[in-house]
């Protein structure tokens, strides 16, 4: 056989001479069709003419010889008697082969048109027409296109390359290679090396279970390690390195990249161990209670090893240092102001816009035009002031949200739960206050939903539910607010409890009708706890009327819905800002109030209006709106010229009317807070000072529109 | 000095096509046509072996085995090639010792890549 | 290659392992660290002329700690010029250095 240089050249020549072989076997088959050695030579000259057919891209020869080769596999295994007619078709299978080899990768109709005919010729002697393998051992592809596509070591790397986000990722990796990994030429430390080139690694080695030299297999492999690497290169890529370990292998992500984690602190000690599989949760559950440190008292307790101690500690300190450059990479291209500094700066634009408005009203008092426009022109240099300095006191709501994940994670191991906590609109930004203030409510709100709300696995799977509970935080803007809603799938507030309750602590009497939304409202009620039995997670002493008191501190509602059996649902809607607040000024007495725009459809005079039916309740727009005489309600006394006035304002899309005596001018104000004196007031939140130095006080519209609606009740 | 490998199969145009690309990696290279070829030229300068599954006599697998149970060398990462894409070749390669195995067809940077793989030195 | 030789000296035996630690000579290695620790109050184990230490040779180094524990006897590493070559090993391996043992003082 002549040798050429080209490979190609060489595999023509190579596959003539396998043909040769083929058509011999044939023939000398057509004597002795039983001769299994015969069948098993005529077998091998097409696999390999198939195997090696397949390197130079040769798909109609390969799926040729494919078809034909998956005949002889039946024809070897028994499964297929050879008669004289197939033996016939195989020679000519043969000429055929010969032809493709000649045409390689050229056309030709004649040869195309037979390679049909005699492959489903072929297909014929297979049962289900060819779907057995050309293997004995099991199904293979009988699809040659699958047989051609190229599934070694490292495909797939294009594509994770392409789906890639270059984050940094960290991963545990779990290495236990088998006792006789050295013997078959495997080498733990390359593997090492190799992952060292995706990124930055800390390598973990066990000695322990290395025996004393008397009792050692000299050649055995007893060490095994811990490894955490950080890559942005993916899990495909990570776990491509370990493809030919021989051994136990475990590749979990511990940190993912790609969130702006406030949490800075990664798990604790004992929940690595667990999470490793080293330890039990009970066994650990067992050691927590001594005061002594934990990983002295697993130590010696015998349920972990110095070095798995030791090696889980190493793995806590290298994520927690990973986030921290991540943090810094992250911020490198800001500047860090002391949030004391900001809320001052935020204070005087506020005190800036007060005395803006201040000057503006004497130039009116006064009639001088000169002054008046150049408090007009002002009046836009500090609308820009104000919103940016509002703007660098905002933070995205993740820094609150993503501090929850732990807290989820403690929980669900703490009462059995297994919750996914879904994160939705964490860039929506709201400002520090706000966000601060927001952290205990909204704290109590998930550990209720997952304490009260989504049941446990076992409930869930007999109530056909996922076994894990879906927990959604989410955040969006609604005009001058930004609702943030809490979501389970658990169980769902049961309203006949509820109203049971209400009636025994007597917030309700037993008569009284309500709608269902009415009696989920009663949850916010002082007095009022659904837990039958309080658990520590919960607590006793917050209750909900809590959570909701402080959340009205901050101008924002709450409100639930609930579906039994189905889920929970909790909305707040608090505003943007707590610094500055845009309302309109009204007069009612002698009283000054401003109402918050956010909150105003429309203002109306009330006689246009109002239904002469005598029920509170104007016509607005074809609408029934019911109103509330805030005269009355502050129980002012009436003055002649009072009551023209209806401002109508929507929480929620339901809207109500507050009759004032008289509206005044749009006012941009710093609220300060009631004090003492005022915090039972009833329909007011705050209080400002107006430019002339008298105060005006801030309507609690959110209350008011309740007030008013029972009202009409 | 670059490093030896030994690939054995009975197929001159693969031998010659993985020869091929062997070489432009930097590697020296040895070819056997069978098992009991490879066995004879097989020595402790060789650095990997890559062996066909399917060859007429020796298969793959016995190579495998009988280099793991010999006397010299017998640690030697053993590359296993199949054209057989079912996981049973590959776990009969993998008990009787592979050290790997890829599936034929190959591209170039797969049989370096698996090489360095298996093959590479970290330093004392 | 693997040369091994032991010697008596100040009451104390010490196993001299020169060439390649690797796969292939690990039985011999463990031989010689076992019959050097025979009868000896104190082991010295001489690295100094070590070429090559493959994985399976250091896994014996701690195999030999091990042994050394059991039987109470001192087991000394002198790497000489390789101590950092050594260290820088089980570094990367992520394995605990390798560290004398002192005898016990049972006797």
């Amino acid at each position: 056989m002549s040798l050429s240089t080209d490979p190609l050249e060489t595999f023509r020549e190579e596959a003539k001479e396998l043909l040769v072989t083929l058509e011999e076997s044939l023939m000398a088959l057509e004597e002795e069709p039983q001769d299994h050695e015969l069948i098993d030579t005529a077998f091998r000259a097409l696999h390999t003419i198939k195997g090696s057919g397949n390197m130079f891209d040769l798909d109609r020869l390969v799926a040729f010889a494919h078809t034909v080769e998956t005949v002889f596999a039946a024809l070897r295994d028994g499964s297929l008697e050879l008669d004289r007619r197939l033996t016939d078709l195989s020679l000519t299978a043969k000429d055929h082969l010969a032809d493709l080899l000649a045409l390689g990768d050229g056309s030709d109709p004649e040869i195309e048109q037979r390679d049909r005919e005699l492959s489903s010729r072929f297909t014929a002697y297979l049962p289900e027409g060819g779907a057995a393998s050309a293997e004995s051992g099991g199904s293979a592809e009988a699809d040659v296109g699958e047989a051609t596509a190229h599934d070694g070591p490292g495909a797939g790397v294009a594509d994770d390359e392409l789906k890639d986000e270059a984050k940094d990722s960290t991963y545990r990796v779990i290495l236990k290679p088998s006792l006789e990994t050295f013997r078959i030429g495997g080498n733990p430390l390359l593997l090492i090396s190799e992952l060292q080139e995706l990124g930055q690694t800390l390598v973990m080695g066990f000695v322990a279970d290395v025996p004393p030299l008397s009792e050692i297999d000299p050649e055995g492999c007893y060490l095994h390690w811990d490894i955490l690497v950080t890559t942005a290169a993916g899990e495909d890529a990570v776990r491509d390195v370990f493809l030919f370990v021989d051994g136990e292998i475990d590749i979990r992500v511990v940190d993912e990249g790609g969130f702006f984690d406030t949490d800075i602190n990664y798990k604790r000690l004992g929940e690595i161990l667990v999470d490793r599989g080293e330890i039990k949760p009970e066994d650990l559950e067992h050691a927590i209670g001594s005061k002594d440190y934990l990983g002295d008292v697993l130590i010696r307790s015998g349920y972990v090893t110095q070095e798995q101690v030791q090696s889980a500690l190493s793995e806590q300190n290298y994520v927690r240092k990973m986030r921290e450059t991540r943090r810094q990479t992250e911020s490198s291209s800001t500047i860090k102001v002391q949030t004391e500094k900001l809320d001052e700066l935020v204070n005087l634009v506020g005190e800036f816009v007060s005395l803006h408005a201040n000057i503006a009203m004497l130039a009116e008092q006064k009639g001088d035009q000169d002054v008046r426009s150049a408090a007009e022109q002002m009046e836009g240099l500090i609308r820009q002031v104000r919103d940016l300095s509002i703007d660098l006191h905002m933070v995205p709501v993740d820094l609150l949200f993503s501090g929850f994940r732990r807290l989820v994670r403690d929980l669900c191991a703490d009462l059995g739960k297994d919750v996914h906590l879904e994160l939705e609109g964490t860039e929506t930004e709201l400002d520090k206050n706000v966000v601060d203030a927001l952290k205990d409510p909204l704290l109590h709100l998930i550990r209720n939903s997952i304490d009260h709300g989504i049941e446990t696995p076992e409930e869930r799977s007999a109530a056909g539910k996922e076994r894990a509970g879906r927990l959604k935080l989410s955040a969006y803007y609604a005009g001058a607010h930004v609702v943030i809603e809490i979501d389970d799938d658990g169980a769902g507030l049961n309203a006949e409890r509820i109203r049971a309750k209400a009636v025994d602590r007597g917030l309700i009497s037993a008569e009284l009708e309500l709608s269902e939304s009415e009696i989920q409202g009663l949850i916010f009620e002082p007095g009022f706890s659904t837990a039958e039995n309080a658990t520590n997670v919960s607590g006793r002493g917050v209750g909900m009327d809590v959570v909701k008191r402080n959340i009205e501190n901050l101008g924002g509602s709450i409100r639930v819905r609930s579906q039994q059996g189905v889920g929970t649902n909790m909305k707040i809607r608090i505003p943007l800002t707590l610094a500055i607040v845009e309302g309109l000024l009204a007069r009612i007495g002698d009283g000054m109030y401003l109402i918050n725009l956010a909150y105003i459809v429309e203002c109306l005079e009330l006689a246009d209006v109002v239904d002469d039916s005598g029920d509170q309740i104007i016509d607005f727009r074809g609408e029934i709106v019911p109103y509330l005489d805030l005269r009355r309600f502050f129980r002012l006394e009436a003055s002649e010229n009072g009551g023209g006035q209806v401002v109508v304002v929507a929480i929620d899309d339901r809207k109500v009317g507050l009759v004032v005596d008289g509206i005044l001018d749009k006012y941009q104000s710093v609220i300060k807070s009631l004090g003492k004196v005022y915090e039972r007031a009833q329909g007011v939140s705050g209080a400002i000072i107006l430019g002339d130095g008298r105060p005006a006080l801030m309507l609690d519209v959110d209350r008011l529109a309740r007030v008013t609606r029972e009202e009409l009740r | 000095m670059s490093d030896t490998i030994l690939i054995v199969d009975d197929s001159v145009s693969m031998r010659q096509m993985t020869s091929m690309i062997l070489k432009s990696g930097g590697y020296e290279v040895l070819e056997a046509a069978g098992g009991d070829e490879a066995l004879k030229q097989f020595s402790n300068d060789v650095k990997v072996v890559i062996t066909d599954y399917n060859m007429p006599g020796m298969n793959g697998v016995e190579l495998i085995r009988t280099i793991r149970s010999g006397a010299t060398n017998k640690s030697v990462p053993i590359l296993m090639l199949t054209t057989e894409s079912e996981e049973a070749k590959k776990n009969e390669g993998r008990d009787a010792g592979a050290t790997a195995w890829i599936t034929k067809p190959f591209e170039k940077e797969t049989l370096l890549k698996t090489i360095k793989k298996i093959s590479g030195e970290v330093s004392f | 290659m693997l040369e091994t030789e032991t010697t008596s000296a100040n009451g104390e035996n010490v196993v001299a392992l020169r060439g390649e630690l690797s796969l292939a000579e690990t039985k011999a290695i463990r031989d010689a660290l076992l019959a050097g620790m025979d009868g000896a109050r104190t082991v010295r184990v001489d690295l100094r002329e070590v070429t090559t230490l493959e994985l399976p040779g250091l896994q014996l180094l701690y195999a030999a700690r091990a042994e050394a524990l059991k039987r109470g006897v001192g087991l000394l590493f002198d790497a000489g010029d390789n101590q950092a070559r050594l260290e820088r090993m089980c570094e990367f391996a992520g394995l605990a250095a390798i560290s004398d043992v002192a005898p016990s003082d049972q006797e």
